[in-house]
């Protein structure tokens, strides 16, 4: 809190003083003792300033678009953000910087996002600048960057005011045709003439006109153009069963890699969101069953206007999941875990509060036998202390040993004289060692006290037992899990390791093979009418352990519905359908210089024969795959929803 | 243009400290002339002045110094100026030498006590000068200490020294530091005057006895008031804060047997792990 420039003027203060005091110089007594009152009453009204009138500042944030205050963010679309900071009552900070946080869920365009200059009474800071959130999902504004001194710059505080304000971002607005909406997007009903639901059926819009057909019952007769012609004419009225179609979207760790904004999970609920509002144009159903490894949520079928924004909340509440994983490295997650509670959860880190103790952190090192994959430093770590300490009492009991017997005049033992000779300063060998280590390798030391103070912070945040702050010190996994989902719920971007130790790949999620299995069969069995399933999911690294997923297809065509597989596709890569094949890996790359090249290719390759193993799978029972990375996969669903109605009209 | 076009001058509160430190320069130089300094009664003003003009950081530190050079030398009688020469000389001398008897110097002038208005209108001059010259530094020079992080945007770029716009040093708080001055001074004045009625039985000069007084009065009251703040900042506290400290406490009181349990589970669970790897 103490600045270099207050610590100095302290000390002159002091020192005037106490010459004044102690060299007689009675004239400098009375210039000392004005200048430490007068520093010890900065220093009184500063710290309240910190401690209590920092606690009143309240945080308004307003978030607008060009037509006024918004709730919710549109993809794509600026937004503009206004923060003001007021104090109420009588209170006042005479300076103070306040920066807003940006979220990592959008990007600042334009305008300033630091402000500075007195606060209270009356006087209010504020700020405004536009950003643009770059994919659907949930911005999380956390509040505001605070950093206060005295006019004299003796005293700096830094602290974070909390102002947490959740906005979901939807995905873009899209019309009939699967393309993003440009035109007036309100009118429910079609103009005259145009006919969305060509089947015939008993619904009050009219279709067309044909001839009377004996058993047409008399009031569907057009009166007036049955005169005209001079024969009887029999009105036909659209089809009030509309089609319905269910999107199974695949939510599991395995789309939710990247970045966020550009993931495949993005692309895919982009997709999802297309299909649904042009559905809901049609007044066809729709119905969203989003799928992970583990649970599957759903929507029924429905073509409300409610219906769709419930299935679009949810849609942009999955776009923002992160990926986890319980192998996760703590060491990679903790610095930055800790970085970012320091910035936002200052007051939780605090010394007074969150205290660090010496002998955890210095002599008390987990033992190997506790870790998910103990490295030779882990082992060699705790051993060099456990070994010391165990060595000393061996020395130290066989030395006393030794002497007892000596002076009962008795020739002790060799081993046990050289034990007792040897053993003590092995002993403090070792012992320095592991000290040496602790000093001059300081990155463990820091790691146990910086977990030690995230444990206490995410024990407290994820409202843990009283033991869970001792939990999450001890288990590995515990701590990832806690550290993941403390990041992912302030969307703050962090390491994951691919691949575990033995090479497998960590984020393939089999399990959720069987979760989709399952979730087709059932709506199959709730389905009334030939429905279209559309699988949404990235089955591309699963392509021998399809079985239960093609069980149940079968089961789908056996019912007659119509069954669609949509593939999300590595950005970057090129497309499967592209004419060109990638040649063969090493083909042309000019040594080690052109191994990233070949790297891709390698990637391209491995892709595109996935890619063809799951097409020819899913071929065998009729069901075609399209790969997300064609810009037209939006209309391919909404062309086989229309193959659909041709179907029932041919019927 | 006419003047209706003209932007409003911004209000520079610059302006504002500098008057202030230099009326704060004239008081001391005031009280030095009533101390009978002479011609070196010009001596601190002259240093303050000088940086004020070229924005010393040290400039209140010289300005010390210099006052206790010529409040050591006037109090001693001698010549400033030969004070300062012999002390350079007597330091020299010692770290080249070491210590040796050094013969005392000539006195230019008698001892003489000042007055308690002279020390009023020196402390008060002094603490005026400290605190305006300071208030400039954060308006011209730097008000945070710097900040070792990067900026979020630049990660190649550290962040320049913040510096309080001068637009924003208001007129009152100038005034309230010209009111606040005196108030401090009277108090420190009148506590001095206290302190000088005070003497001792104990084998002490009255003066040290003085300096201990004031040393546990200030000091104590220093400790005082931090514990007061602090049982205050406990009262305070928010659910969270309250939460995290209990379940520190506790965690402190019974973390071996908690680190014993815990690191058993661990095992335990790292052990299921590996033998169902291994299936």
């Amino acid at each position: 809190m103490l600045t270099t420039r207050g610590w100095w003027f302290l000390v002159l203060a002091v020192l005037v003083m106490a010459l004044g005091f102690f060299a007689e110089l009675p004239a400098l007594v009375p210039v000392g003792l004005t200048l430490t009152l007068w520093f010890a009453a900065v220093g009184a009204l500063f710290y309240l300033r910190a401690r209590v009138v920092v606690r009143r500042l309240r945080v308004v944030r307003t978030l607008a678009d060009e037509r006024g205050p918004v709730d919710t963010l549109w993809a794509g679309r600026p937004v503009d953000v206004r923060v003001e900071v007021r104090l109420p009552g009588f209170l006042s900070l005479p300076y103070a910087v306040v920066t807003e946080r940006v979220p990592f869920a959008l990007e600042r365009e334009a305008g300033e996002v630091e402000t500075s200059g007195p606060v209270g009474a009356g006087r209010t800071l504020s700020l405004a600048y536009r950003a643009r959130p770059p994919a659907p999902g949930r911005v999380r504004f956390e509040g505001v960057r605070l950093r206060l001194a005295d006019l004299q710059g003796f005293f700096y505080h830094e602290t974070f005011v909390p102002a947490v304000v959740l906005a979901r971002v939807l995905p873009v607005l899209a019309d009939a045709g699967g393309k993003p909406a440009t035109t007036k997007r309100h009118n429910l009903l079609p103009p005259p003439g145009i006919h969305r639901l060509r089947r015939p059926g008993s619904g009050s819009e009219l279709l067309d006109l044909r001839d009377y057909r004996p058993g047409d019952p008399p009031r569907t007769i057009a009166w007036k153009v049955s005169a005209r012609r001079d024969r009887l004419v029999t009105k036909e009225f659209e089809s009030e069963v509309p089609l319905t179609c269910t999107l199974f979207v695949d939510t599991s760790n395995s789309v939710r890699l990247g970045p966020p904004g550009l993931n495949a999970l993005a692309r895919l609920i982009e997709i999802a969101a297309a299909v649904a509002q042009a559905n809901t144009a049609v007044r066809d159903l729709t119905g969203v069953c989003l799928f992970d490894e583990k649970a599957v949520t759903l929507v029924r079928p429905a073509r409300t206007a409610r219906h769709l924004v419930q299935t679009i909340n949810l849609l942009a509440d999955a776009g923002g999941l992160a990926p986890t994983t319980g192998q996760a490295r703590v060491a990679a997650l903790v610095p930055l875990a800790h970085a970012f509670a320091e910035e936002v959860y200052p007051y939780l880190l605090r010394a007074d509060l969150n205290r660090v103790p010496f002998l955890p952190t210095w002599l008390l090192p987990r033992p190997a036998w506790v870790l998910p994959r103990p490295t030779l430093r882990d082992t060699l770590h705790p051993a060099l202390l456990y070994g010391g300490l165990i060595v000393a009492v061996l020395g130290a009991g066989a030395a006393i040993a030794s002497l007892a017997l000596y002076f009962a005049d008795v020739m002790p033992p060799a081993p046990l004289a050289g034990l007792g000779v040897v053993g003590v300063p092995a002993a403090v060998l070792m012992f320095g060692l592991f000290l040496a280590w602790q000093v001059f390798f300081p990155r463990r030391r820091r790691l146990t006290a910086l977990r030690k103070r995230l444990a206490a912070l995410l024990s407290v945040r994820h409202g843990l037992a009283p033991g869970g702050l001792a939990a999450l010190l001890e288990d590995d996994a515990h701590m990832a899990e806690h550290l993941q989902r403390f990041l992912a719920e302030h969307q703050v971007p962090y390491p994951l390791p691919l691949y575990d130790a033995e090479g497998r790949y960590l984020f393939a999620a089999p399990e959720k093979v069987a979760v989709l299995a399952r979730a087709v069969t059932q709506a199959v069995g709730k389905g009334h009418d030939n429905e279209l399933f559309v699988l949404i999911a990235d089955l591309l690294e699963l392509a021998d352990r399809l079985e239960p997923l093609l069980a149940a297809v079968r089961v789908a065509r056996a019912r007659h519905h119509q069954v669609m597989v949509v593939c999300p596709w590595p950005p970057g890569l090129p497309s499967p359908n592209s004419p060109e094949e990638p040649a063969h890996p090493f083909h042309g790359t000019g040594g080690a210089a052109g191994l990233p090249r070949a790297l891709r290719r390698t990637t391209a390759l491995r892709f595109r024969r996935a890619y063809r193993e799951v097409r020819q799978a899913f071929a065998r029972l009729g069901v075609p795959v399209i790969c997300a990375a064609d810009g037209d996969s939006v209309r391919l669903i909404l062309d086989r929803m229309e193959r659909l109605r041709q179907m029932g009209r041919r019927r | 243009m006419t003047k209706r076009d003209e932007a409003p001058a911004e209000y520079d509160g610059a302006r504002d400290y500098v008057l202030l430190c230099v009326t704060a320069l004239m008081l001391m130089l005031l009280a030095l002339v009533q101390m009978r300094l002479g011609p070196w009664s010009l001596l601190p003003p002259l240093l303050g002045t000088v940086a004020l003009l070229f924005r010393w950081r040290g400039g209140p530190v010289l300005v010390l110094a210099a006052l206790l050079l010529l409040v050591a030398s006037r109090a001693q009688g001698f010549d400033p100026f030969l004070l300062a020469a012999r002390s350079v000389d007597l330091a020299l001398d010692w770290l080249l030498r070491g210590p040796r008897f050094a013969p005392a110097l000539p006195r230019s002038l008698p001892p003489r006590a000042p007055s308690p208005l002279a020390e009023a209108l020196l402390a008060l001059g002094t603490l005026a000068f400290c605190a305006g010259f300071y208030r400039l530094q954060s308006l011209h020079v730097r008000l945070f200490p710097p900040d070792p992080r990067r900026s979020p945007g630049e990660p190649n770029k550290r962040p320049g020294p913040h510096r309080r716009p001068a637009g924003q040093a208001a007129l009152g708080e100038v005034l309230l530091l010209a009111v606040a001055a005196p108030v401090v001074t009277v108090l420190a004045e009148g506590f001095w005057l206290w302190l000088r009625k005070q003497e001792t039985t104990l084998d002490l000069a009255d003066s040290s006895w003085r300096g201990l007084l004031a040393v546990w009065l200030l000091g104590g009251g220093a400790l005082a008031a931090a514990w007061l703040l602090r049982a205050l900042a406990h009262r305070r506290l928010s659910r969270d804060e309250a939460l995290l400290y209990l379940q520190d406490v506790v965690w402190r009181e019974t973390r071996g047997e908690q680190r014993r349990l815990y690191r058993w589970l661990a095992w335990a669970r790292e052990r299921r792990r590996r033998r169902e790897e291994k299936a």
